[in-house]
């Protein structure tokens, strides 16, 4: 992806910078090329469904179905292993109420409550939300899940690497490559700043998304 | 638990190990599972031990430590078996894909290209209908906002500092002073 368009001293240079960064001006760095954070603070208009404290829901402008709802946290996450722990039980306990109002609301006969990390699940915004979509029969909505059958001995192996990474042993030997999906106003931010910047980003969000 | 679970239910016996799973995670409200038909190798299923079928009856501090398990379960797939993404996915009803009437959540490892299909082609909803849908759910939302607040019992009782009002101090004050 965008590390083939740079030369490694442009890495180089780059991870040196983004090293010299205080969290705080990561932070701040990433806000200002986040359109959510855009909404969030109201220089981005969007239809607002609820608010809290901690989270923000808005209307999709491209739905599912009409009542698609992106429930998105205030603070800017990239992906959900980032959110608190406190931060993760308030999201979904929102989001268990937004389902309730959407079925109340649009006539719906049930809901999805789907969350993406990493482009390879479908991720496009760079800050992390909750997609609780009204469902209804034939609505033309065909998710995909489909059924491996696997041997027991590699559900057993499996399962063993999964407890002793839950039970926080070191496994350090396969780092994740998670892809952060790209900026959607990256042609605008190209025409602002130097191209570098973008990939600055794609850096920082997978040194982010890593740990 | 016994008299939280229902008869019949696929789900409440894994729970109660009458069918064989490969658990990966349990404490007392939460079961996480491999599933043998899983979508892909990892897909993990988190579920309330008690029965609940759809989302809107799981209590909300269930919902928390249910969706903290998933999200735990997220960070060991990505770094235990190299996964390039995780899908989170809750089936609310039969028309969202629902087929076991225990509330679970599904926790899957993705790959590029892995054929497991979470997207959607976008309906196009002009901006009269996009407001009407903003306003009846609005309406709806007015009432969210009162959760649950998990009860930490404490740990220790410590005797609570007894603090006299001035009226009651007074009383001590003149009671002691009588004393020779």
């Amino acid at each position: 992806m965008a590390e083939e368009n740079i030369s490694p001293e442009q890495l180089k240079a780059l991870q040196e910078k983004i090293k010299q960064m205080s969290p705080e001006e990561l932070k701040e760095f990433q806000k200002k090329q986040c359109i959510f954070c855009q909404i969030i603070a109201g220089k981005v208009q969007s239809r607002k469904v609820y608010e809290d404290e901690h989270v923000i829901a808005i209307l999709d402008i491209n739905p599912t179905n009409p009542g698609h709802t992106l429930l998105v946290t205030k603070e800017h996450y990239s992906i959900m292993p980032q959110l608190p722990e406190e931060e993760v039980a308030h999201v979904f306990m929102v989001a268990k109420a937004l389902s309730n109002s959407i079925l109340r609301s649009v006539d719906a006969q049930g809901t999805n409550i789907i969350v993406a990390n990493g482009i390879a699940a479908g991720q496009r915004a760079q800050h992390f939300m909750a997609h609780i979509i009204p469902r209804k029969e034939n609505d033309g909505v065909n998710f995909v899940l489909p059924q491996k059958t696997m041997e027991e001995r590699e559900i057993e192996a499996i399962g063993n690497k999964l407890i002793s990474a839950l039970s926080g042993s070191p496994a350090e030997q396969e780092k994740p490559l998670i892809k952060m999906p790209e900026p959607k106003n990256k042609e605008e931010a190209k025409k602002k700043e130097p191209a570098k910047d973008n990939l600055d980003l794609d850096d920082i969000s997978r040194m982010l998304g890593v740990k | 638990m016994a008299d939280k679970s229902r008869e019949g239910c696929i789900v409440c016996q894994i729970v109660a190990n009458k069918i064989p799973s490969k658990k990966v995670y349990e404490d007392e409200f939460v079961m996480a599972v491999l599933d043998f038909n899983g979508a892909n190798p990892g897909h993990c299923f988190v579920m309330p031990k008690s029965h609940y079928p759809i989302i809107e009856q799981v209590p909300d501090i269930e919902i928390g430590r249910l969706f903290n398990v998933s999200n735990k379960l997220s960070s060991a797939i990505f770094e235990s078996l190299g996964a390039q993404g995780t899908s989170i996915f809750v089936a609310n009803g039969i028309p969202a894909g629902q087929t076991i009437a225990h509330f679970i959540i599904n926790v899957i490892p993705r790959k590029e290209g892995d054929g497991i299909n979470l997207q959607w082609q976008p309906k196009n909803l002009d901006e009269e209908e996009m407001s009407t849908v903003e306003l009846k759910l609005k309406e709806q939302t007015k009432r969210i906002g009162h959760f649950e607040k998990e009860i930490k019992k404490p740990k220790v009782h410590a005797p609570k500092p007894v603090v006299l009002s001035e009226e009651e101090e007074e009383y001590f004050t003149k009671q002691m002073r009588r004393v020779p």
